[in-house]
C-alpha cells in the first residue's frame, strides 16, 4: 500500500489542514486540494481529480457527507470521514458505499496510515467487483445474441447446432471480428429480410 | 330514686335485724349484697375490688367507724362508704367524712335517703367508669397511632411522649419527661424556627402544619410533618399538643429524585463537554505531531513531547470514559454468545496478557451462553474486568470465567463469575469499587467499574463482588437471558 495517492482534504480547523498537509506527504502522498468547507471541497475535486478524499463532517455551508456524495456522483472516489461526532444520525448517513472509513477525533498519524491503506484496498476491491459484475452481465447478453444467430443459421442453412456454431466461429475468424459482432450482423440481416407482418 | 345500675355492696352491721332490713331494701333495688357482723369479719374479706359501696354501722362490737374507715379506704379505695349511726353526732359525722366517708345516714334508716345516696354513688361510679373508658380509648389511640405525639408545657418541657415517639427517636418516655424538647430533639439550625412556632401555638394563633426533622438518640435525623395545637388544660395547666407524621422516606425519595435530576443535568453537561473536547484534543494532537517533526533532531524536546502525548492520551481516555459514564446508555441488543464476547475481550488485551504470561480458563460445561444483549458493551465490561485483573496479578496470571444458568424471579439468567489469582479486593476497597473515579491503578480513570455497573443495570442485570478464598478477586455478573 505504498502507492502515492493524490489526496483532497477538508476541515474547517486550520490546525487540521496544516496537519494533513504536513503528515500526508510524510506517508508518501500528495495533497492536491485543501478545502475549508464542503462546497470548496466539491469545487476543488472537479479540477484536481484526487484518488482519495479525507474530510471533516461539520463544516460551514455544506457538510462532509453531502460533499462526498456530490463528488462521487461525477466519479467514484474513496472517502474517509474524520469527525468529533459519532451520533447515530451521522453514522447512518455515512453508510453510503463510497464512505470507506469513519474516524473519531482525536486521530494520530498511527490511525491515519492504516485507515488510508485499508480504504484504498477496499475501494479497489469494490471497483474490481463492480467491473466483474458488469462483465458478467455483458457475457450473459452476448450469449443470448449468439444463441439466436445460431438458431437462424440452423433454420436457413439447414445445419445442426454444432455446425452452425462452427460456421459462426469461422466467419468471425475470416473477417477478423468478434463472435458477438458476427452474431449481431446475422440478427440484423434476418430482421431486414423478414417480410412485414400484418397486424 | 332508682339506682341506675346494680352495685356490689358490703354491709357491716352487728345488729341482725338492721342487717336483714338493709339487705331487703338493697336487694329490692337489685343490688348484690354481702354482709359482715363485725369489723374483723369485714376485714377478713378478700375480694375488695368488687365493692362499689360499703355501708358501715358506726358502732361495731370490735371497732368504731373512725377506727375502721382508714383500713377500709386502704383496702377498697374505689368503694364509697356510707356510715350509719344510731344518734345524731355532728363530731362523729365530720370525722367520718373527713376520713373519706361519702355519706352519713341516721337510724332508723330512711330507705329513700339510702337510695338517693346509693344513686349518687352509682352515678358517680358510672361517670368515673365512662371517663376511664374514654381515657383508655384515647390512650390506646394515642399509643397505637403511627405518629409521634408529644405534649409540651409552656416552657417546652416534655409532659408526654408517645410510644411511637419512643420507637422513632430511641428515647424512652421516662428519660425525656420534664426535659427541654427543643434542646433535646432539635438540631441547632431548627431551634429558633420551632421555638417561634411553639410561641404562636401558645398564643392561640392558628398555625399551618410544618415540616422539621428531629434528632434521634443515635444522631440520625427523621423528618416529620407536624400539626400543633394549644391545650388549655393538661395536667392543671396550658400545654401544646404536637402530632408528627414520619415523612423521612418521602423526604429521602424527594431528595433522591432531586439528586438524580441534578446528576442527570450534570451528566448531560459533562457528556457534552467530553464530546466537544474531541475537537480541541484533535487540534492539540495535530500540533503536537507537527511539533515533533519540527524538532525531530532534538532528543530532549522529543522526550518532552512524548510526555505531553502521554498526558494528552490520558486526558482523552478520561474524557471518553466520562462521556460513556455520563451519557445515556443506548443498548444495541442482539442474540450473542457470551463466550465469543469474552474471548474477543481477551484478544484485545494481547500486550497486557503477554507481560503477565496470562492464561484464560473457561469453566462453562456446555451451558447455553446465548443471551439478548449488546455484545459491544459487554465486551467493554469483560475487557475492563480482565484488564483490572491483569494489572493486579503478578505473572503468571490466571483468569477464570465460569458460567451457569439460574432462575431469578422465574426468568432464566446467566451467572458469570470472572476470577483472578491476584491479591484480591480489601475490605476497605470493597464498598468503593463501583464508585466513579475509584481506582487502584496508576493510570486508571476509575470509571471502568462504574461504567460496567451502569451497562449491566441497563441490561436488567447486576454486577457485584463475590466472596472467594484467597488469593484472588471474583466479580459476579447476572444477566437476563432474554426471550428464548
Amino acid at each position: 500500500m505504498s502507492r502515492s495517492l493524490k489526496i483532497a482534504v477538508a476541515d474547517d480547523e486550520r490546525d487540521m489542514r496544516d496537519y494533513f498537509q504536513e503528515i500526508l506527504p510524510l506517508l508518501g502522498h500528495q495533497v492536491v486540494a485543501v478545502a475549508q468547507t464542503g462546497r470548496e471541497l466539491v469545487d476543488l475535486c472537479t479540477t484536481t481529480h484526487p484518488n482519495l478524499v479525507i474530510t471533516d463532517i461539520k463544516m460551514p455551508d455544506m457538510d462532509g457527507i453531502d460533499a462526498a456524495g456530490q463528488i462521487c456522483r461525477h466519479a467514484p472516489v474513496p472517502v474517509i470521514l474524520v469527525t468529533a461526532h459519532h451520533d447515530p444520525e451521522f453514522i447512518r448517513r455515512a453508510e453510503a458505499d463510497h464512505i470507506l472509513a469513519y474516524l473519531v477525533k482525536p486521530i494520530k498519524q498511527a490511525d491515519l496510515e492504516p485507515a488510508i491503506g485499508i480504504a484504498m484496498r477496499r475501494f479497489e476491491q469494490f471497483q474490481a467487483l463492480r467491473k466483474e459484475t458488469s462483465d458478467l452481465k455483458q457475457a450473459l447478453e452476448d450469449r443470448k445474441v449468439i444463441e439466436k444467430a445460431k438458431g437462424i443459421l440452423m433454420k436457413k442453412a439447414g445445419l445442426d447446432e454444432n455446425d452452425a456454431f462452427r460456421r459462426l466461429q469461422k466467419l468471425a475468424s475470416d473477417k477478423n471480428r468478434k463472435l458477438i459482432d458476427i452474431a449481431q450482423t446475422i440478427l440484423t440481416a434476418e430482421e431486414a429480410l423478414e417480410p412485414p407482418r400484418r397486424s | 330514686m332508682d339506682a341506675s345500675l346494680p352495685l356490689d355492696i358490703l354491709v357491716i352491721e352487728d345488729d341482725a335485724d338492721a342487717r336483714d332490713n338493709l339487705r331487703d331494701i338493697l336487694e329490692l333495688d337489685d343490688h348484690r349484697v354481702v354482709t359482715a357482723e363485725s369489723a374483723a369479719e369485714a376485714m377478713a374479706h378478700g375480694d375488695w375490688a368488687r365493692f362499689a359501696a360499703i355501708i358501715l354501722d358506726r358502732r361495731l362490737p370490735d371497732a368504731t367507724a373512725e377506727q375502721l374507715l382508714p383500713r377500709l379506704k386502704a383496702a377498697a379505695p374505689d368503694a364509697a362508704v356510707i356510715v350509719i349511726t344510731g344518734y345524731a353526732d355532728l363530731q362523729g359525722a365530720i370525722a367520718a367524712l373527713r376520713q373519706g366517708a361519702t355519706d352519713y345516714l341516721l337510724k332508723p334508716l330512711n330507705p329513700d335517703l339510702l337510695r338517693t345516696s346509693l344513686g349518687r354513688i352509682a352515678e358517680r361510679r358510672r361517670l368515673a367508669l365512662a371517663k376511664e373508658r374514654s381515657e383508655a380509648a384515647f390512650r390506646h389511640l394515642v399509643e397505637a397511632a403511627e405518629c409521634m405525639i408529644v405534649i409540651l408545657g409552656p416552657d417546652h418541657s416534655i409532659l408526654y411522649f408517645s410510644p411511637f415517639a419512643e420507637r422513632l427517636t430511641g428515647y424512652s418516655a421516662a428519660e425525656v419527661r420534664g426535659r427541654d424538647y427543643i434542646g433535646l430533639l432539635l438540631a441547632q439550625p431548627e431551634r429558633p424556627v420551632v421555638a417561634e412556632r411553639l410561641l404562636r401555638v401558645m398564643a392561640g394563633t392558628a398555625t399551618p402544619s410544618f415540616e422539621n426533622p428531629v434528632r434521634c438518640r443515635d444522631g440520625s435525623r427523621r423528618w416529620l410533618a407536624w400539626n400543633a395545637r394549644y391545650l388549655a388544660d393538661y395536667e392543671d395547666g396550658p400545654a401544646i399538643l404536637k402530632v408528627g407524621q414520619d415523612i423521612t422516606f418521602l423526604k429521602q425519595a424527594q431528595e433522591r429524585a432531586l439528586q438524580a435530576e441534578r446528576l442527570a443535568a450534570i451528566g448531560e453537561v459533562v457528556a457534552g463537554l467530553a464530546h466537544e473536547s474531541r475537537n480541541a484534543l484533535q487540534r492539540s494532537q495535530a500540533c503536537l505531531e507537527m511539533l515533533a517533526l519540527a524538532v525531530r533532531d532534538q532528543p530532549r524536546a522529543l522526550d518532552l513531547i512524548g510526555r505531553i502525548q502521554q498526558a494528552q492520551d490520558h486526558l482523552h481516555h478520561l474524557y471518553e470514559d466520562v462521556r460513556s459514564y455520563a451519557a445515556p446508555i443506548q443498548l444495541d441488543k442482539t442474540l450473542c454468545d457470551l463466550c465469543v464476547v469474552w474471548r474477543e475481550a481477551w484478544a484485545h488485551l494481547e500486550s497486557a496478557r503477554a507481560e503477565k504470561q496470562a492464561v484464560l480458563r473457561e469453566r462453562v460445561d456446555g451451558v447455553d451462553l446465548r443471551c439478548l444483549a449488546d455484545p459491544f458493551r459487554l465486551e467493554q465490561i469483560f475487557r475492563n474486568l480482565m484488564d483490572n485483573s491483569l494489572a493486579a496479578c503478578s505473572a503468571p496470571a490466571v483468569i477464570e470465567v465460569r458460567a451457569e444458568i439460574a432462575d431469578l424471579d422465574d426468568q432464566p439468567v446467566l451467572r458469570i463469575a470472572v476470577r483472578d489469582n491476584g491479591p484480591g479486593i480489601g475490605p476497605e476497597q470493597r464498598p468503593r469499587v463501583f464508585d466513579p473515579f475509584f481506582t487502584t491503578k496508576a493510570k486508571g480513570t476509575g470509571l471502568g467499574m462504574a461504567i460496567a455497573k451502569r451497562i449491566i443495570a441497563a441490561h436488567g442485570g447486576h454486577i457485584e463482588i463475590g466472596e472467594c478464598d484467597p488469593p484472588g478477586a471474583v466479580f459476579l455478573i447476572t444477566l437476563p437471558k432474554g426471550p428464548a
